[in-house]
Order: C-alpha cells, then structure tokens, then sequence
C-alpha cells in the first residue's frame, strides 16, 4: 500500500527520518519496500508491501503509525488532526427512533448512529490535500470524511442519506442475503446482479448497497442530505472475497475485509466518524449507537519464556531486553516470572497468538541484521543416497557423452489417463502418461538445428487412477532423431538405440532382456524386462523405460578375480544363416560349448546378402563371433584351441549353418 | 632416429560429441551437492498430492487462497487431490519416515500453480526445500547455512544475506532472503537485476512452525528447526539472465547446449 509520508507524520511528535531512510528501516524490520515516489502538495508516496498475517491491522495509518513507532523505538499518537479531545454527543436524539437493524449470519457486527442538521459541502483544504496527495479525489465533506476514516482505523464506513431510505418513524434495515439475480447500482452508476450468497445492506423494498463491497446510487449522500444514517459493519472475510471475486468488484473496503478487519476496530471508526460529521459538517449526532453486537472481544494473553526465545532466535536476550522490545509492539506483562511470563497482546493483532508470535516481533525488531551466522554443532545421520539419485544422475552422464541433450517437457498435456478438474485451457487438461511422444514431437522441432538430435528426459507420469489416489512413476525415455528413417537403416538403427540404453543401465549393474514384440501402432519394437518383469519398450530410434520399475535392481556385485598372467588366444567364427535366424539363437548353440577358459564371446559382425543357392532374391543372413581364451593356470596352446572350435564348426554345420 | 612426417597440430581432435544436461537438473545438482556436504538427505515425494499434505500439515489455513480453484489444480474424480504447489509436503513424509530428529533433508521438485503462461509465469517450475530439525537448530544456524550455500552456489566468499520479515503459514518467525547482487554487487543505480537497490531476493525460510512438527508427530517442545525453499528457474534466470521461463520447456538444444 501507497503511505503519504506526511500523513505519517501527522501521527508523530518527533521527526520521522527522510521518506528514503523510513522506507528501508520499515523494509527490513516490517514489510518490503516496494518504492517511493513523489506525490501532490509536496508529500512522498511509500510503497510497503504489507504482510498477508499484518493486513488486518497495517493497511491504514493508525495501523502503520503504530508499526513505525515500534521499529523507530517513539512514540506515536493514535488520533492527530483534528485530535478528538470530546468524545460525548447528543443524548436526546435517539438512533433507535430512526432505524431498527436486522441482520443475518454472516455479518459479526452491525452499528448504526444517526445524525441530523448535516450541512453538506465542500471539505475543509487541509482534507482536499490529504486525500489528493494519495490519489483520491475529493467529493464532499461527507464522503471524504467516510473516506478518510477507512484510511486512517482500516474500518470502511458508509453514509447513507436516512430520507432515501424506504419506511416511516424507526425504519427497517436489513442485512441479508441477496436474491438469485437481484440487482444494484453502485455510486458510480455501473450495475451489479447479484446472487444468494452476497450480503446486502437493504431497506423494506430494495438493496441500498452490496455490503462490505460499494455503496448503492439510491441511497448516497448528495448536496440535499440533511439526515444521514452512519454505518460501520464487520462481515465475514470469506464471504467479502468470494462477491469481490465473482463480481470483479475490488475496491478499498472489499480488500479490507477480506484481511479481517479486527471487530474492535468499528470502536474507533465509528468515534472519528461521529466527531468529523459533528466538526466538519456541523451534524448534531446522536450519543446512542445501534449495535448488534457491542460485546467487547477479551483480552489475549500470550505466555512466552525467556529461554526458548533464545533458543529458537539463537540469540542471549536478557527478560528485559524481550519485555521492552515488545512493550514497542503495545504488549503489557499480565503475569511476571523468572523465565516464563505473559504478556497481554494489542487486541487488534489477530496474528499473535501463540509464543512463536511473539518470537518473531522480538527477532525482528531486534534486527535480524544483529543476528550471527552460526554454522549448527549438533551432530547429524550421514546422508544416504537413494537410488533413484543413483539411477537418474548415472544414466545421465551416461547418455551425455553419448551425445544426448536433456529435455524437460510439460506434464500438463492433451491427452492422458489423469485429468483436471480445473485446467487452465483445453490443450493442459491431462497429466503426461508417457514421456515419448513429446519428446519425438522435440526431435523433430530440434531437426532445424541439426541431423541427429540425440534427446533424453527423465520425469514422472502418471498412468492410472481410482477414487483413492493417482499411480504416478518415474519414467526415462529417449531418441535418436531423423529427418527419415528408411526401411534397411532400421536394423542398424535399432542396434544403435539398443546400445545406447543397455550401456546406460550397464553402469547401474542391470542386465536387461530383449524380446522381440509386434505392435501394429507403434512398429517393431523390443520389449525389456528385469528378471521377470517387463520394464518398457525400445524402438528402432527409441525408449522408454519404467524407472520406478528399474530401481530395485540397481547394484553391482563385485566377485573379485585375480587377473590371469597367461596369454590369450582369439579365434573367429563366421557363418551363413538363414534371413530369420536370431542372434541369440546361433548365441546359445554355440555358448554351450564353450569351456571355462572362454574369457568372452560376442558377436562382432552381421549383414544380409542374396543367397546364391536359393536364387529370385532370397536372403540369407552372416554372423560373426569372436571368442577369446585364457587360463588361470596355464599357457594354452593353439591345438587346444583348434580342438574347441572343431566342436564349434561341427556342431554349426549339423544345424545346417554354412561356415564362411 | 628422427621421424619427419608432418603433423598438422592445428587441426580439429576427432572427438565423440558430447550431449549436455538441462540447466535446471545441473542446477538442482550442484545444491543437491553442496547441501550433501553439509549432511542433508535428499528427499523425493509425490508430484499428485493430497491436500493433507500439501495444505493442512502445513498449517496453510482451511480459507486460505491458495486452495482457491484459481491458484491450484485440483484433480478429478479423486477426493482433495492437487497438483503439489510446493514441495514441502515431503517434509511431512520425510520426517514421518525418519521419525527421530536430528535430520537434514532437502527436497528438490517439480512444483505447479494454476497460473497463465508469461515470461515470467509457468504452470509447472521446479522447487528445492531444504529442512533441519533438532534440539536447538535456530535462525541463526538458518543464517549460517544459507550464507555458506549462497556463497559456494555463487562461487564468491564475498557473497552475503539479509534477513527481511516474511509470511509463510508453515513458519514462524517466517524470513525472506535477500542476497547482495551478484551482477552489480550494489555498485550500479540502473542494474537491471537488483533495480539499483542491491539486493536480490532469493529464498523464503523461517523457523519450522510448531503445527507442522506436531502434524508430523515431532514433540514440538522437545525440537525445533528451520525451513526453506527456493525457486530454481528464478536463479537460474539470475544468476545467467534468462529472461523468459518459457525457454526452459522448449526443448531447444541451442538452449540446453550453453549451460
Ligand atoms: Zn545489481
């Protein structure tokens, strides 16, 4: 909120510091300073932005004032221009006899004071000056008196002009829910249709104003005023921000009320309003406040000790020092002790009711600028590592020096198993069920930029829900982006997927197994698994794998074997297959008679070619292993190799593959 | 012997082409490794939440605006169920599962709000809280951590904090947290960082308040602690002057390739 600096001085004997100094001393003991600026008859502007717990006391002057005086360690005046030095008024004119009030839930307190002989006018210059220097403009002595009241207790205050009221003698005010599509006109001429959970203020035939919100047209005060009816009201806060909301209607009291304005507050409202209707508008104004709930709010007494404030600040306060910090807040000692004591707090600070309340207006008003850098001294559990921090940054820096970028697509998406009640528009209506499709889509999008956008991204989706809760896991998906992928690139383009996530997951200890799928949606394609249970599927280009599903599979297991000091042998098999044979086919006919002395086998080369001896261009495949030998305790020779392949080419040649 | 064969050393070294981590997962790194050094936990939790966690153990009032349908994202078809708007609903999880204080945990996240795309607006971002409960962990222990965080995060010793009042429901006293500017260092009136004041702002934190270590079922008279919690897109944007979030969700890898 917007301060004039000069109104703030009005609440202050001593001199304020400059607008500058006051705005950054507030700023790091109260509320942010959001700017300053200059404004009409030589005021400053200062902009602090007021906490959401401190709105129901600071957003006005009364409320502010009090807030500098704490910070500054002065004093402050709570009434200033004109200070009231006479608090009595008329005890024979009788409100009662003007007004009879009826309200409904929803409305905490109603008052209502009549005054009569009003002279309305223009306002008194110092008035005009102070409301112009904060941006609002003057009307007529009256409505700049209800004006000025909010600004100055935080309690918005209406006038109504009593002949506009409907009714004779003690005339009926109602406040009540509205009916469905019932409409009001507000001082400024614009028409509001309101529902049934809208509060009016109204009179035994219509709405008069939309309570807690503005004023209706029919019943302002204008130049022929000569009654007016004084109102000060306290509404429920939810139901003043839901009418605001669905109205669109924001206006200074709305806002206001939806930060509870403490109830007491109506006390002061309603003194200054009566004093400036009786010294600026020459009123007569009746002693007798109709009130609907003039039960005073008790006192708040708060405990607090020495000790834990020290504890909690990390701070070694003396009770003194605690008790006079917060004696600047308006807090009294009710109940004196060593370490433990009382303290009456303010009744219109709803945000201090328990001890760390208090912790809190003594930490920042001692300053939280005294207040040491402590590294803590307590010991502590060493952290452990999850595996999900495992998996995610291994496969990372796996498929970086592969080449692959990280992406980070949205989880709000089209389409999806989970969706929202509320979206913000219909293209965000879902929560993601897999990873893949935005990520091809962000290939694609990538092809400007280069041939083979290589893309990875690791997040949650969400794949199912009932009525208890939402199955959301974490996936890893990838591609390998192409412009075009034709049809006899795709074993090779396959391999190479497949390399890259079976050398992102070796890193983890797992061993994952392939089998072959058909899926007339999304092509051939390979189904993974770990032990039994099958984790994700990976395309010609690419993947996506259930991470969640991965993680308890994570761990190498180490069994150490001393490195054999003796040489190797390496020898080569190739041989002509037929076009459906499978890798792991020929793999496992062969593994079989390999003895323990094979230190590896694997397949290092494979291609199709026309098979001459089947003619009209049949194919048939080529597969090339090599396997090398080595004993722990021995230099094998080569006859000894030459006797383990002859196995081998035996037992290729019986299943009918031809040796090259 | 001497080898004459020329070799032109000028020329480009074949190497594999390296890929390149998303500055927000880099980033989430390197805190989730400094605040390791100093003893926390990584903590991980559900991106659906139910308003248990994300609101009531968090002492987020029934009325409070944020579990408006206008802030938050409410799922369907299933009972008081949101997207998770922080992710300090871990720390409820994470203590509950720990149970005996002392405990150091930080919880990094996608978080979401029901909020119109702009430069500066997203309807998911991501988050890191951090949380230190124990017999007598106190605000200023919350000082001297995030000064040694700022000051490794920002790689400069020089780097200091200031604590301002703020509002959070889960703590009390709640912090805001200024760091000196790290572009300027509070040498130039027009930096388009700070605004010439000097200052960034760049954590909320407080002292854990009592609701929530009681809904958590911590003796709140026994233990005490402070919280925190930072945007990662926001110090990204600062500390490399990003000037619009969008750009993180493109998927562009000239984005992604300069961090
Ligand atoms: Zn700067």
């Amino acid at each position: 909120m917007n301060f004039s600096y000069n109104w703030l001085q009005l609440h202050f004997d001593d001199k304020l510091p400059k607008p500058e100094d006051l705005g950054s001393v507030v700023g790091l003991h109260s509320f942010e300073l959001e700017g300053i600026e200059e404004a009409p008859h030589g005021d400053t502007l200062i902009d602090w932005d007021v906490l959401p717990n401190r709105s129901s006391d600071s957003l006005c002057y009364q409320g502010m004032a009090r807030e500098i005086g704490a910070v500054l360690d002065i004093s402050y005046k709570k009434w200033m221009k004109p200070e009231i030095v006479d608090e009595s008024f008329d005890a024979n004119l009788k409100t009662s006899d003007f007004v009879r009030l009826v309200v409904e839930e929803g409305v905490q307190r109603a008052t209502k004071r009549i005054a009569t002989g009003v002279q309305v006018g223009p306002s008194p210059q110092w008035l005009v000056e102070m409301l112009e220097s904060i941006g609002q403009k003057s009307i007529n002595n009256v409505v700049d008196i209800t004006n000025y009241v909010m600004w100055e207790t935080g309690q918005p205050v209406h006038a109504f002009d009593y002949d506009k009221i409907a009714g004779e003698g003690a005339k009926q005010v109602d406040i009540r829910y509205a009916q469905d599509g019932e409409k009001v006109t507000d001082l400024t001429g614009a028409e509001h249709k309101l529902d049934s959970s809208m509060l009016v203020i109204a009179d035994s035939e219509k709405a008069l104003d939309i309570a807690g919100v503005k004023g209706g047209e029919n019943s302002g005060v204008d130049k022929n005023t000569k009654t007016v009816l004084l109102s000060a009201c306290n509404f429920d806060f939810q139901n003043i921000r839901n009418t605001a909301r669905t109205l669109k209607l924001h206006t200074d009291a709305s806002k206001r009320f939806e930060n509870e304005v403490p109830v007491s507050k109506i006390d002061d409202a309603m003194l200054q309003f009566a004093y400036l209707m009786r010294e600026l508008a020459q009123a007569t104004v009746s002693d007798e406040i109709v009130d609907t709930n003039p039960d005073k709010e008790g006192n708040r007494e708060v405990k607090l000790s020495v000790s834990t404030t020290n504890r909690i600040l990390g701070l070694d306060l003396s009770k003194e020092d605690i008790v006079s910090i917060l004696k600047r807040v308006g807090c009294e000692v009710s109940q004196d002790g060593d370490d433990e004591f009382a303290m009456v707090v303010p009744i219109d600070r709803p945000d201090i009711s328990f001890a760390g309340d208090l912790i809190e207006e003594v930490g920042r008003l001692y300053g939280y600028e005294n207040l040491e850098a402590e590294m803590p001294t307590d010991g502590f559990p060493l952290p452990e590592i999850s595996n999900l921090t495992k998996a995610t940054r291994t496969i990372s820096d796996r498929l970086l020096a592969l080449g692959f970028y990280e992406v980070k697509n949205r989880t709000l998406a089209e389409s999806g198993v989970v969706e929202l009640a509320n979206p913000l528009n219909k293209n965000a209506g879902f929560l993601r069920s897999h990873l893949g499709s935005d990520l091809v889509a962000k290939a694609d999008r990538n092809l400007a930029y280069t041939d083979e956008p290589r893309l990875f991204e690791i997040g949650k989706i969400f794949s199912g829900m009932d009525s208890t809760g939402v199955l959301e896991t974490w996936h890893w998906a990838g591609v390998i982006g192409r412009r075009k992928i034709k049809e006899k690139q795709k074993q090779e383009l396959f391999l190479q997927t497949k390399g890259v996530v079976d050398s992102a997951v070796d890193a983890l200890g797992i061993k994952l197994v392939w089998e072959s799928h058909e899926d007339p949606a999304i092509g051939a394609h390979a189904v993974v698994s770990v032990g039994d249970e099958h984790i994700g599927l990976v395309g010609v280009n690419w993947w996506e794998i259930n991470m969640s599903l991965m993680l308890p599979h994570i761990g190498k297991e180490i069994s150490y074997k001393k490195p054999s000091k003796y040489p190797r042998i390496d020898r080569d098999v190739a041989v002509f297959v037929p076009v459906e044979t499978t890798v792991s086919e020929a793999e496992e006919l062969i593994k079989g008679l390999l003895p323990e002395e094979t230190r590896s086998f694997e397949l290092f080369d494979i291609f199709e070619k026309e098979d001459p001896s089947a003619g009209s261009g049949r194919k048939r495949k080529s597969f090339a292993f090599r396997m090398v030998f080595q004993s722990d305790t021995e230099t094998l020779s080569d006859e000894w190799a030459n006797k383990v392949m002859d196995v081998v080419y035996k037992a290729l040649e019986k299943k009918g593959y031809e040796i090259r | 012997m001497s080898d004459m064969t020329f070799i032109d050393v000028t020329a480009p070294g074949s190497r594999q082409k390296q890929g390149n981590l998303h500055i927000i997962s880099s980033t989430i790194r390197e805190i989730e490794d400094i605040f390791t050094r100093l003893g926390f936990e990584i903590a991980e939790g559900p991106e659906v939440e139910d308003e248990w966690h994300n609101f009531d153990a968090l002492n987020v009032p029934e009325n409070h605006p944020a579990r408006d349908m206008q802030d938050t994202f409410w799922i369907k078809g299933v009972d008081k169920t949101v997207l998770r708007t922080h992710t300090s609903g871990v720390q409820n999880r994470a203590m509950m599962e720990k149970k005996n204080p002392p405990f150091r945990i930080i919880a990094p996240g996608r978080v979401f709000r029901n909020e119109a795309l702009d430069a500066t607006h997203e309807a998911q971002f991501h988050q890191c809280e951090g949380l230190m409960v124990g017999k007598e962990i106190s605000l200023a222990n919350l000082k001297g951590v995030l000064l040694q965080f700022l000051q490794e995060f920002f790689g400069d010793d020089s780097v200091s904090l200031r604590f301002r009042p703020g509002y959070f429901p889960f703590v009390e006293p709640g912090i805001e947290v200024d760091v000196t500017c790290t572009k300027c260092h509070g040498e130039n009136k027009e930096c388009n960082v700070c605004k010439g004041s000097g200052w960034i702002e760049i954590l909320g934190a407080g002292m854990v308040h009592p609701h929530v270590l009681d809904s958590a079922e911590i003796n709140s008279k026994q233990f005490q602690g402070f919280a925190f919690g930072m945007g990662i897109e926001r110090l990204v944007m600062l500390k490399y002057g990003v000037d619009d979030i969008r750009d993180f969700y493109d998927g562009d890898i000239p984005f992604i390739e300069q961090f």
